[in-house]
């Protein structure tokens, strides 16, 4: 009895462990600062001189939290070919001085993500009071789509979005016939 | 590395500039090419939203999805530019785009497109065009415009698609619309 007690107690600390590992290893893949944004942001910075962007919140993801998000997606979309994803929101303080986008050389801003990344904007959204750029970043001689990076602005937030990695599987995904999720909805 | 930096990366870049503008001429000149110049400047506002895929892009696309989906990368394959423009504004006049619509439809009559839909409903008025291969076997652009109270859209594919891939996309995507476009063509 007392042997059945202590194998069961055994069993609890073994679990503990298991946990302080997995939470140890995923908190590794995982961090808070927007170290990876400073570049942009003090680009973004130099070209409209009169605004400050002060870090609200910042999140980078790396491959192996990634993993384990699809994981737990089921792999739906097949996220686990991702190297990074990095989001970092950032409030504008200005005296008035607003940002616009057009005025923005994205380009310079997203040098630091490689020299050898050739940035073209594919979606650009001005609306009121919101703008909303999406860059791909190419890698010619490779002929490799390596990067995309989201410029959000809305008010005076400024949301930044970096995703790196292999987007194969994301545009498979994303061109997945629509009759599949039709056939999908129609069965539910 | 420094002689790296200051001379050969710049004159790199300068070397791209040509490639560059003579991909753009040679776009301005394709068939299927359509300049919705004189349409946004009556917007006279920025677009609301623009997307513009171009080859280098498209091209990429194609080599990622080739092995997943041969058809999607045939039909991708084929696009040199995908363009959309939505000006969303109270202020624009739509009668004023709609009759800039009307003359540049005529332009598209004159020039060899084909008209596919012309709607012409209380304020709404669209206008969808095809430019074909002489033989009809292949669509080298597509152009829609559509004008409507507070929204103005306009779209321009440019590329050299032929219509079996056309239909072998609609059967992948379930779109029996485009498949019929193999049917009507045999």
């Amino acid at each position: 009895m007392d042997y059945h007690f202590n194998g069961e107690k055994e069993t609890v600390i073994m679990k503990k462990i298991l946990l302080v590992i997995v939470l140890t290893q995923l908190a590794a893949c995982m961090s808070f600062s927007d170290r990876s944004f400073r570049s942009a942001r003090n680009s973004i910075q130099e070209q409209v001189p009169d605004i400050s962007l002060e870090k609200e919140f910042a999140i980078s993801l790396g491959n192996s939290m990634l993993g384990f998000l699809d994981v737990l997606t089921l792999n739906e979309t097949d996220i686990s070919e991702l190297d990074h994803v990095q989001l970092a929101i950032y409030n504008v303080e200005s005296d008035g001085q607003k940002i616009d986008f057009n005025e923005i050389d994205f380009s310079d801003t997203l040098r630091s993500r490689g020299e050898n990344l050739y940035w073209e904007t594919i979606v650009r959204v001005r609306k009121e009071g919101e703008q909303v750029w999406v860059l791909v970043g190419m890698d010619v001689e490779r002929n490799s789509l390596d990067a995309v990076s989201v410029f959000v602005l809305e008010n005076s937030e400024l949301v930044m979005i970096n995703v790196d990695g292999d987007f194969d599987h994301i545009i498979e995904f994303a061109l997945r016939p629509a009759s599949d999720r039709r056939r999908d909805n129609d069965a539910s | 590395m420094k002689i790296f930096k200051n001379v050969l990366a710049p004159l790199f870049c300068l070397s791209l500039i040509p490639v560059v503008l003579a991909a753009d001429s040679d776009l301005e000149s394709h068939l299927g090419y359509v300049d919705f110049s004189t349409l946004t400047a009556i917007a006279a506002i920025e677009p609301t939203v623009e997307i513009s895929l171009k080859a280098p892009l498209l091209n990429m696309i194609t080599n990622l999805i080739r092995s997943e989906d041969e058809e999607a990368a045939e039909f991708i394959s084929k696009l040199m530019r995908v363009t959309v423009n939505v000006f969303e504004s109270d202020d624009i006049d739509v009668d004023q785009v709609a009759a800039s619509m009307s003359t540049m439809a005529e332009d598209l009559d004159s020039a060899g497109w084909d008209r596919v839909v012309r709607v012409r409903e209380d304020e709404s008025h669209v206008d969808i065009y095809f430019r074909l291969a002489p033989d009809a076997d292949a669509i080298y652009g597509i152009a829609i415009m559509v004008a409507e109270p507070g929204e103005t859209v306009l779209v321009n594919i440019v590329g050299d698609i032929s219509t079996d891939d056309i239909s072998a996309l609609g059967r992948r995507f379930n779109l029996d619309e485009l498949v019929d476009i193999e049917v009507a063509d045999n």
